[in-house]
C-alpha cells in the first residue's frame, strides 16, 4: 500500500482553477490508500475528456484509451489479471454518451470494476456542448436553444441494469465522497459512482453553490437500507429542489470472473503459453 | 416403402464414385454409421441407392470412367476448415483471450475456441459489439496477455478506432478479417477480397502494421501461430486477411506440423529485469524502434500506456521535435518487420510464358489452373503472397521483373493488389484478372484469360 503522497506523480494537472476534479484526484489518492491497494497491482483506465488525464496523476499503472471506452479495456484487463484492481476514470459523455452500450452490459456482467465518472452535465474538453446528464432547457453551444431531451439518470439506470453498487457524491462534500469512494474499492463487483463534479468554465447552472443548496446524504435519512433495490430505485429518481448522495443500492453476487473455472488457479497472464499442446484437438479433426 | 425424393442425393453419390472409379464400399459403411440412429431400413434404402448410381454410370457412361484417387487408405489426413485451423494456431500460440462479435465468415472462430474455452483456459468473451471486441483484445494484451478478435469487413469498420490506439499505445493485438462481398451487408455467406486497401490504410493517422493472408488451410494454421509472435516481438497490431472461401472451407491434411513452432514474446521483461531497472520508460527510444514492455503488476515497470502522443515515460508530447522523434521511432521498426515478412512464393517452373500473381486463398486455384495449362502445353508459374503489408518489396520485384509477362488474379473489382505493388514499386501488372461476383475463382476463369492473353 501507499500513502497519498507516495501516489503522487511529477506530473500536475492543467485543468481549470476550481475544477471539480483536483476533489476527486485528491479524494481518490486518499481512498486508495485508505483501501489498502497496492500501486504495482492497481490500474487506472480512462477515456478522453479532462477525467482522461487522471492515470498519470496516480503512481499506479495506467492506460489511456480512446473516448467511451473505458470498460472493455478495464473490463479485459480483469479478465487477463483478476489479481489487479482496476478503476475506471471517465466522464459524464465518455461513460453516458459514447460509451453507454458498453456501460449497460459491463453493468449485468458484474466484472469487478469501479467505475467513476466525473459528471459535470458538459463537455469540458470540447469547450461547452451538452452531455447526456445536461438538465433539459440547458443553452449550450451545441444546444443554444436549450436541451429538448430529458437527462440521462445514471444511478436509475445503474440499478435497473444490474450494477451491484450505484452511488452518487458530491466533491464539495469531499469526506462523505472520500468515504463513497473507499466503499466502491471495497465492494467486489461493478461499482458505479456517478461523481458530481462542476466545471467551472462551461457550465454556469450546476455550480458548487447550486448543489450545495440542494445535496442532502442518503445515510442520514432513517430508515434508508442500501440493499433494498425498488427503495434505491424510487429514490433514484429525486432529482430537484433536494439531490440524494450516498450508497443507493449494493449488493453481493458472483462476479464475471469468479465464475470462469479458466482462471480459478491462476490469472490468464500468469499461465504458461511456451508451448501449449494441442495433440488432442488435432486428432479430432482425423 | 418409397424412397424419399432426398435419396436422389444418395444416388448421385453413387454415380459420382463411379465416375471416379472408386470402390463404394468405404461409403457404404459411413452410410452404414450415419443412418444407423434412423434404422436399418433407411440403412438399406440408401446402401441400394448408392449401388443404384454407381451400376447406372458404370453400364452406360464407361467413357467417362476416369481413376482420380488412389485406392489404397494411406495414413489417417487431418479434415478441417481455414477458421478451424486459424483457432488450432491462436490456441497454440497461447492466445488466452478471444473477444468477438459474430459475423460471418469468422463466426465459427469464436464457437470453436469457446468450445475449447475450459479445456485450454481460454476466456472466449461475445461481446456487446466489435468496438468493445478490439478494445479488449487490447486491453488483455496490455496486461499481459495474448488475445485477439476476429470479424468480418464490417466489423473491423467498427474496430479502426481502436486499431489505431493500439498503433498509437503501441501494444501487441492480433485481428482476424475474414472478408465477404461488399459493398456494406453485401453478400453476407459469398467470399471476397477487397478489403486489402482498407486494411492497408485504415487509421487516423500512420503507424506500422502487419497483415498476413495465408493462402490455405496448413498456412492458416502457421501464420496464425507466426502472428502473435509478431505483434509481441513489434508491438503493433497483426491483421490475418482471410476470406469466407479459405475460411469455410473444408481441406484435408497429412499433419499440422508444430513441433518446431517457438513462442517469442519479443521484449517483454521480467520480473528480475525489471528489478534492476532505475528509471523504466515504457517507450524508450532504441534503435529498433522497440521499447522494452513491462505489464501490471510487475513491482518496477509503472507506467501509464497512452493513445495520446507522448514522451519515453508516457507523459504528453506536444513539443515539435519530440512529436517527430517518437513518430520516427515508431517508423524504425520498420525495416526491421520486413526482415520478417516471409518472400512470395514462386510455384511452378522458373522460366514460363507467363507469370501468375496472387494473393490469400485464390493460391489453391491458380496452383490447378497451372496444372491444367501445363497439360495443354501452356508454361505458367505462381508467384503467390501471404506475406502482404509491408510489402516485401525487393523480391517482389525481382520475381515480376524475371516474368514474360504478369497476370494478378484478385477476387475484387479494381485490382487492389496489382495497384499496391505499382504504388510500392513502380511496376505495373500486365494483365488482371477480377472476380467480384461472390465467387472463389475456377481454375477455369484463371485458364481462359491466360489462353485470351497468349
Amino acid at each position: 500500500m501507499a500513502t497519498p503522497l507516495e501516489l503522487k506523480t511529477e506530473h500536475n494537472p492543467s485543468w481549470c482553477l476550481g475544477c471539480g476534479n483536483y476533489g476527486i484526484l485528491s479524494g481518490l489518492k486518499a481512498a486508495i490508500s485508505q483501501a489498502g491497494l497496492e500501486p504495482h497491482l492497481t490500474v487506472l483506465v480512462s477515456g478522453i475528456g479532462c477525467s482522461g488525464k487522471d492515470p498519470h496523476f496516480f503512481k499506479t499503472y495506467g492506460f489511456e484509451g480512446i473516448h467511451g471506452r473505458v470498460l472493455p479495456v478495464a473490463t479485459a484487463i480483469r479478465l487477463a489479471n483478476h489479481r489487479l484492481k482496476v478503476i475506471g476514470c471517465a466522464g459524464d459523455g465518455d461513460a453516458y454518451g459514447i460509451g453507454g452500450n458498453h456501460f449497460l452490459h459491463t453493468m449485468r456482467r458484474n466484472v469487478e470494476i469501479t467505475y467513476l465518472v466525473h459528471d459535470n452535465q458538459i463537455y469540458g474538453l470540447t469547450t461547452g456542448q451538452t452531455s447526456p446528464t445536461s438538465i433539459k432547457g440547458f443553452a449550450t453551444k451545441s444546444t443554444p436553444f436549450g436541451v429538448i431531451e430529458e437527462p440521462v439518470n445514471p444511478v436509475s439506470l445503474a440499478i435497473a441494469a444490474g450494477a451491484t453498487f450505484a452511488a452518487r457524491a458530491f466533491v464539495g462534500e469531499f469526506n462523505h465522497f472520500k468515504q463513497v469512494l473507499v466503499q466502491a474499492l471495497q465492494h467486489k463487483g461493478f461499482a458505479l459512482v456517478d461523481i458530481l463534479q462542476p466545471c467551472v468554465t462551461f457550465n454556469y447552472l450546476n455550480t458548487y453553490q447550486w448543489f450545495s443548496q440542494r445535496v442532502y446524504k442518503l445515510e442520514d435519512e432513517s430508515g434508508y437500507k442500501p440493499p433494498d433495490r425498488m427503495q434505491a430505485f424510487s429514490r433514484a429518481q429525486e432529482w430537484g429542489e433536494r439531490i440524494p448522495i450516498g450508497v443507493f443500492f449494493q449488493e453481493t453476487k458472483p462476479t464475471y470472473e469468479d465464475q470462469l473455472p479458466q482462471i480459478k488457479e491462476r490469472p490468464l497472464a500468469e499461465q504458461n503459453i511456451s508451448s501449449v499442446d494441442i495433440k488432442k484437438s488435432l486428432a479430432e479433426f482425423i | 416403402m418409397k424412397a424419399p425424393d432426398l435419396i436422389r442425393n444418395t444416388i448421385a453419390l453413387g454415380a459420382f464414385l463411379a465416375l471416379i472409379d472408386y470402390p463404394p464400399d468405404g461409403m457404404k459403411k459411413i452410410i452404414a454409421d450415419g443412418f444407423a440412429r434412423k434404422g436399418e431400413a433407411v440403412v438399406n434404402q440408401n446402401i441400394s441407392a448408392l449401388e443404384t448410381g454407381f451400376s447406372f454410370v458404370q453400364s452406360n457412361y464407361g467413357n467417362f470412367i476416369r481413376k482420380r484417387l488412389p485406392e489404397e487408405n494411406g495414413p489417417a489426413r487431418l479434415f478441417l476448415t481455414g477458421n478451424e485451423a486459424l483457432s488450432l494456431g491462436a490456441i497454440r500460440a497461447g492466445c488466452k483471450l478471444l473477444a468477438a462479435y459474430p459475423m460471418t465468415p469468422s463466426s465459427p472462430i469464436l464457437h470453436y475456441l469457446a468450445s475449447k474455452e475450459q479445456e485450454y483456459n481460454i476466456v472466449v468473451k461475445h461481446t456487446e459489439d466489435e468496438i468493445a471486441a478490439m478494445n479488449m483484445a487490447i486491453g488483455a494484451n496490455f496486461a499481459g496477455v495474448r488475445a485477439m478478435t476476429c470479424t468480418s469487413g464490417g466489423g473491423f469498420s467498427l474496430m479502426v478506432e481502436a486499431l489505431s490506439l493500439a498503433g498509437q499505445s503501441e501494444t501487441p493485438v492480433v485481428a482476424v478479417v475474414g472478408q465477404r462481398t461488399g459493398p456494406s451487408t453485401g453478400q453476407p455467406t459469398h467470399t471476397g477480397q477487397g478489403e486489402l486497401q482498407f486494411l492497408i490504410s485504415a487509421s487516423q493517422g500512420e503507424f506500422p502494421r502487419i497483415i498476413i493472408a495465408p493462402g490455405d488451410a496448413a498456412e492458416t494454421f502457421r501464420e496464425t501461430f507466426n502472428a502473435f509472435n509478431l505483434a509481441e516481438k513489434f508491438q503493433v497490431p497483426v491483421l490475418i486477411l482471410t476470406d469466407k472461401y479459405l475460411a469455410e472451407s473444408y481441406t484435408d491434411w497429412p499433419e499440422l506440423k508444430n513441433d518446431d513452432l517457438k513462442v517469442d514474446r519479443g521484449k517483454l521483461l521480467t520480473e528480475e529485469q525489471l528489478s534492476a531497472e532505475k528509471d523504466y520508460r515504457r517507450y524508450q527510444i532504441t534503435p529498433d524502434g522497440i521499447s522494452p514492455r513491462s505489464v501490471p503488476s510487475q513491482k518496477n515497470g509503472i507506467h501509464v500506456a497512452t493513445s495520446y502522443e507522448h514522451d519515453e515515460s508516457g507523459w504528453y508530447q506536444e513539443d515539435p521535435a519530440g512529436v517527430k522523434k517518437m513518430y520516427d521511432k515508431r517508423f524504425a521498426k520498420m525495416p526491421f518487420i520486413l526482415k520478417e515478412m516471409k518472400e512470395p512464393k514462386l510455384y511452378g517452373p522458373d522460366e514460363a510464358q507467363i507469370t501468375l500473381l496472387a494473393w490469400g486463398s485464390t493460391k489453391g486455384p491458380a496452383l490447378e489452373a497451372m496444372e491444367r495449362l501445363a497439360n495443354e502445353g501452356i508454361t505458367a508459374n505462381l508467384v503467390h503472397l501471404t506475406y502482404l503489408w509491408p510489402l516485401p518489396v525487393e523480391a517482389l520485384s525481382g520475381l515480376i521483373e524475371s516474368a514474360q509477362q504478369t497476370l494478378m488474379i484478385e477476387g475484387n473489382h479494381n485490382g487492389q493488389l496489382a495497384q499496391v505493388i505499382r504504388q510500392e514499386t513502380g511496376i505495373k501488372i500486365d494483365h488482371i484478372l477480377t472476380k467480384y461476383d461472390g465467387q472463389p475463382f475456377y481454375p477455369a476463369d484463371i485458364c481462359v484469360k491466360v489462353k485470351e492473353i497468349l
